[in-house]
């Protein structure tokens, strides 16, 4: 089950700089001089001793509870190869898509007003509490309760999930943009137009990005708990199928799929985030 | 023909428990043409008020500024304390993010860029240059646009002395050029003598102390005898003024 956000308010990670000085921390050159082993390698290791005690204590326990992860990776291969993946990976993703667009309509005009006015930022702040702290069951509970079995509801849900995330970080990015810009833009009499797109927008775009990476995770999330109960499609409902036949290789294996769907996505957007963000790389 | 027509300004700001403080008090000043006016003034003055009332940026409490060129509204350039650049666009595309009238704007922006000796630097992040090169793209910036009037609010104040040297130098290289209506604020004697046509001192409180005009052939240098010798007679009249208040 997916745990709401502990805190007051959806985290908001300083812009930018948290991938960035991740990076850093990880090149940092040791003071010797000498060179470790590569990241990569530390994870390959750390995952391979992970599947090794997988399939030491499958070994052991000998039962259909725990499959081995051979089992696991097999059933993995046969939903790729039926196709059985990308049908519900694309439904699950489409139902995503759309609850997220409908999070982005409501967020960012959401997050800029409160950016720019403390009235706005009060009227909204308790709503935006309670959206991000609702558990994820009681959201996948409710989705089926109004929407009944179908797409409606992990769309809702999602965009639900999504919106307080992406309003919180673009209100901090409106808060963060350099009065002495906007000062400037007054002498040189700039349109609010422009200085939406050159000033507010590039502004912003970085809290944006923070704000959509961690809205993705946890709509993601709960979509697939409001599939398990109140859907017809999707990988959460794969799973909840795989559950009531008792097929925990099944169940294994789609969640094995979820997670890496969600690396690679989680990657993508890092990666466009790279390239919107070059201006930064060019000044190191 | 370009000008500045400052009547009666008034400027007070109130603090949070209601008490009003008056910045300036009846300022009433007259810039037209091809004049290079200095501000001038110890802290607490009035000087960047003044230019940010002239430029819109602030709201002003009575009295009324006009700037006009001809019989329209004049076209204003400003050059800030620092820099002000986009950080994530580069050199030229700052220059182009001020520009109203876009045609020709990539000549005048090189030519610019040019003048003040950085036409090399067009595609760098203002971050990739040093604070003198960044105030210098400040200058073009302003300058590219066309202005009328050119504000300057102390532009060299946040730099070494050689870096202000030189680019005093760009300054009055452009301006001869050029030849705006400039109003240029300063806490810098030198700068004001080197650069200006007139020189206005405001004193505490937000009044005019007094007038200065300067007669000197240009272009200038700050080792100029003549340069020297009314430095030294203006920064008299300021401690005659500061033992006033």
């Amino acid at each position: 089950m997916t745990s709401p956000t502990a805190t007051t308010e959806p985290p908001v990670t300083p812009p930018g700089q948290s991938s960035l000085n991740a990076r850093l921390r990880g090149r940092r050159p040791r003071p010797d001089g000498a060179r470790g082993p590569s990241r990569w390698l530390v994870s390959l290791v750390s995952l391979l001793a992970a599947l090794a005690t997988w399939a030491v204590v499958a070994w052991i326990i000998d039962d259909n509870i725990l499959p081995t992860p051979f089992e696991v990776f097999g059933r993995v291969a046969d939903f790729i190869v039926s196709g059985a993946a990308f049908s519900n990976f694309a439904a699950s993703i489409v139902k995503i898509g759309i609850g997220f667009a409908l999070a982005l309509a409501a967020g960012l005009p959401i997050g800029f007003v409160m950016g720019r006015s403390r009235f706005m930022s009060t009227y909204f702040s308790m709503p935006l509490f309670v959206l991000g702290n609702v558990p994820g069951l009681a959201y996948a509970v409710f989705g089926l309760a109004i929407f009944g079995v179908g797409a409606t509801g992990p769309i809702v849900v999602s965009a639900l999930v999504a919106v307080p995330f992406i309003a919180i970080n673009v209100a901090e990015g409106v808060r963060s943009v350099d009065g002495g810009l906007l000062r400037m833009c007054r002498a040189f009499d700039r349109r609010p137009v422009d200085v939406m797109r050159h000033v507010y927008l590039p502004a912003i775009t970085a809290f944006v990005f923070v704000g959509v990476r961690y809205a993705f995770a946890m709509a993601w999330k709960v979509e697939a708990l409001t599939e398990v109960f109140g859907a017809d499609n999707g990988v959460g409902f794969m799973i909840r199928r795989a559950y009531q036949e008792f097929k925990v290789a099944d169940m294994l294996a789609w969640t094995m799929l979820f997670v890496i769907a969600m690396v690679l996505i989680e990657r993508g957007l890092a990666r466009i985030e790279t390239r919107v963000f070059a201006w930064r790389k060019e000044l190191a | 023909m370009a000008s500045i027509e400052i009547d009666g300004l008034v400027k007070d700001y109130q603090n949070r428990q209601g008490k009003q403080t008056r910045v300036l008090d009846g300022i009433d000043l007259s810039i037209s043409g091809e004049t290079f006016v200095s501000i001038v003034g110890p802290s607490g003055s009035g000087k960047t008020t003044l230019l940010n009332i002239v430029s819109g940026i602030e709201s002003l409490s009575n009295g009324s500024v006009r700037l006009r060129a001809g019989d329209r509204d004049a076209k204003v350039g400003y050059v800030f304390q620092d820099p002000r650049l986009l950080p994530w666009r580069t050199v030229t595309q700052n220059l182009r993010f001020v520009q109203h009238d876009r045609s020709g704007w990539e000549q005048r922006a090189q030519h610019y860029l040019d003048l003040v000796g950085l036409g090399h630097l067009g595609d760098r992040y203002p971050a990739q240059l040093s604070g003198g090169q960044q105030q210098r793209i400040g200058i073009a910036r302003a300058f590219s646009v066309e202005p009328d009037i050119l504000l300057m609010d102390e532009p060299f104040s946040h730099l070494d002395a050689m870096t202000s040297r030189s680019l005093r130098e760009h300054l009055e290289r452009i301006w001869l050029e050029s030849r705006r209506t400039v109003m240029f604020v300063t806490h810098d004697v030198t700068e004001a003598v080197q650069l200006s046509d007139r020189i206005v001192v405001l004193a505490p409180g937000g009044r005019i102390h007094e007038t200065i005009e300067v007669d000197l052939p240009r272009p200038r240098r700050a080792s100029d005898p003549a340069v020297a010798m009314l430095q030294a007679e203006v920064l008299a009249r300021f401690e005659v003024m500061e033992a006033a208040a």
